[in-house]
């Protein structure tokens, strides 16, 4: 079953025209002129309950601009997009005891009071059972390790710790969507580990859905099994991550440690592209036989050290993405 | 927004402001000799002229109160949350309120609730009550009901106006002048409106009607006759309060649409 349905939605925001100058300022006051600008573009998908979706894009690519549509902060100019069976802004209402959402940069706790004021007032403005609050917040607290920090007022919270509870606030009400907009940006490597581990098992054990943006790909790989990638407004890819992979990601990089410098080498399927005398790094492109293979003719004819295989990182896979799209618009636009 | 919600949210406004109690207090007393400052002002006045516009010292100790009194009530839950609009629109921390599940104005003024104002209502309530000793008028059941509807009228047309001039930043994104407009023409109805010539009297009465909060209802408890309004409507008087917080309220909920991109 689907939650979100997104058929061809399309935003733009009218930017109206600022003239510089003192006179200019008194000019836009009484000019309609206005760009438009298209955040998002004509865009389709949707997503099953107790998915985890990666949304992904380079700034100003329309993610958040997606999300506060789907939680219903913005509305779409064009096409229909349906959350839980609902038109969000419609029913924004209803829709938001089933959301959690959390915006990585906008905190909304209560600075100067302890942290469990915070989660106290989710429970009024939600109206939770004390029950379901208690055992939902003792749930969060063990699996984040927040017990140390629970009356500590959050200002004294370090960036991790205030995520955390951002997170776990969100989680509170049981929603059936979580959605989170960068969750990780600007956290050291442990907190960024510990977010990910958990959001993966509120995904799989209390089957939450989890759409989330970011530009740290480990967060996609750790957390989601699909992502979808956007690019100025367009949607470039919606499928399972290792897909993505297999279909760019067909690079690997040898790098070989001789006992001695054996001069040139030449080898089919490698290419050479750093040579140290006794270390050389070749680059494999996937072709009919395998690195395994490549190497072990190597091996065979040279005194080999060492061997290290290097598979491209999703980082360089998605940069990749971006580099072939670029690439065909400027094709395009030579034909055109 | 329930009350029970409501007074959680007092609750830890009060644990919130009792963190820096020190910095509270300083202001309160400050708010308080700032104010005891503007009666003395006005009571130096009349002592040279013996009366405004015919209003002696305890009618217009009478007329400022309510002004005075009626403000804080009303700007403790609008004009801070007004004014800041401005900036949550344009940072985006407006976005957490539309997530919420609970109607986002009543949430929001009622989130920035401000204790601030306690300052106000103590010296104004307490000149209100020695003028309305001093004055010995003759008091019947009605007039107490008058008297406590004009004061929540009172409170809502300030929230209602205030309300209006937030909702701008919707709109023009930038509100702060507004902000200083109201405050000047608030000053206006520190006095009798006959002080005043024919365009602010209309002005004040039918555009933005700033003396629906003291001078007609004050003229009314005071029997004296004004230029405007006859003394039938004058019963009617406290229903610009809901009608004015209503309008506000209306305009607000369209500023939002308009930022969500719905209407507009």
């Amino acid at each position: 079953m689907s939650i979100i349905e997104v058929d061809g939605v399309t935003k733009t925001y009218r930017q109206y025209k600022r003239f510089p100058g003192l006179l200019g300022s008194v000019r836009s006051l009484f000019t309609r002129q206005y760009v438009e600008e298209t955040a998002v573009r004509d865009i389709s998908f949707s997503i099953g309950e107790g998915e985890a979706v990666g949304y992904l894009g380079p700034n100003g690519a329309g993610k958040s601009t997606m999300i506060k549509m789907m939680t219903g902060i913005l509305v779409p100019t064009s096409g229909s997009l349906r959350v839980l069976g609902n038109i969000p802004h419609e029913k924004r209402k209803q829709n938001s005891r089933e959301m959690g959402v959390v915006f990585g940069q906008r905190s909304q706790l209560w600075w100067d009071l302890p942290v469990m004021d915070s989660f106290d007032l989710h429970k009024y403005v939600y109206r939770l059972p004390e029950s379901q609050f208690r055992s939902n917040l003792d749930f969060c607290t063990e699996l984040l390790s927040m017990s140390s920090f629970m009356q500590k007022p959050v200002r004294q919270l370090s960036l991790g710790q205030r995520m955390r509870v951002e997170i776990a606030m969100s989680l509170l009400h049981e929603p059936r969507i979580l959605f989170l907009d960068e969750p990780t940006i600007g956290l050291d490597v442990i907190a960024k580990d510990q977010i990910r581990q958990f959001l993966r098992t509120v995904n799989e054990e209390k089957k939450v859905s989890i759409i989330l943006t970011t530009h740290d790909m480990k967060d996609i790989e750790a957390i989601c099994s699909r992502m979808i990638v956007v690019n100025k407004g367009n949607l470039v890819y919606d499928g399972s991550v290792s897909h993505l992979r297999n279909q760019l990601g067909n690079e690997q990089r040898v790098t070989i440690d001789f006992r001695f410098d054996p001069g040139t080498i030449e080898t089919p399927g490698l290419t050479l592209i750093q040579d140290n005398g006794v270390r050389k790094t070749f680059l494999f492109e996937r072709s009919h036989t395998t690195v395994f293979e490549c190497v072990s003719r190597l091996a065979a004819q040279y005194p080999v050290e060492d061997a290290s295989i290097e598979t491209e990182d999703i980082d360089s896979v998605i940069r990749k993405l971006y580099q072939q799209l670029d690439q065909k618009e400027r094709e395009r636009r030579e034909i055109g | 927004m329930t009350l029970r919600l409501f007074w959680k949210l007092v609750r830890l406004l009060m644990k919130e402001r009792m963190e820096y109690r020190g910095d509270f207090f300083l202001a309160i007393a400050a708010q308080i000799i700032s104010y005891t400052g503007d009666y003395i002002i006005i009571w130096l006045f009349i002592q040279k002229f013996n009366h405004i516009a015919g209003w002696t010292w305890p009618e217009i100790a009478l007329l400022y109160s309510i002004s005075l009194f009626t403000y804080a009530l009303g700007a403790a839950f609008s004009f801070v949350q007004m004014r800041d609009l401005e900036g949550q629109v344009n940072n985006g921390t407006l976005d957490a309120l539309l997530v919420k599940p609970v109607n986002p104005y009543l949430y929001l003024i009622c989130r920035g609730f401000n204790l601030g104002y306690i300052a106000h209502l103590v010296v104004s309530g307490s000149v209100l009550i020695w003028a309305l000793t001093a004055l010995d008028l003759e008091w019947s059941a009605m007039q107490i009901i008058y008297l406590v509807l004009t004061i929540i009228s009172g409170a809502l047309i300030q929230t209602g106006i205030l309300t209006t001039i937030g909702a701008t930043s919707f709109i023009w994104v930038r509100s702060g002048f507004l902000f200083n407009l109201f405050f000047k023409i608030k000053d206006f109805i520190s006095y009798p409106l006959p002080v005043f010539g024919t365009f602010i009297q209309i002005l004040l009465t039918f555009v933005i009607p700033f003396a629906f909060i003291n001078y007609y209802p004050a003229s009314f408890l005071l029997s004296r006759d004004t230029m405007l309004l006859s003394d039938e409507v004058m019963w009617l008087v406290p229903l610009m309060g809901p009608l004015c917080c209503l309008a506000g309220y209306r305009f607000w909920m369209y500023g939002v649409n308009r930022y969500q991109g719905a209407g507009g």
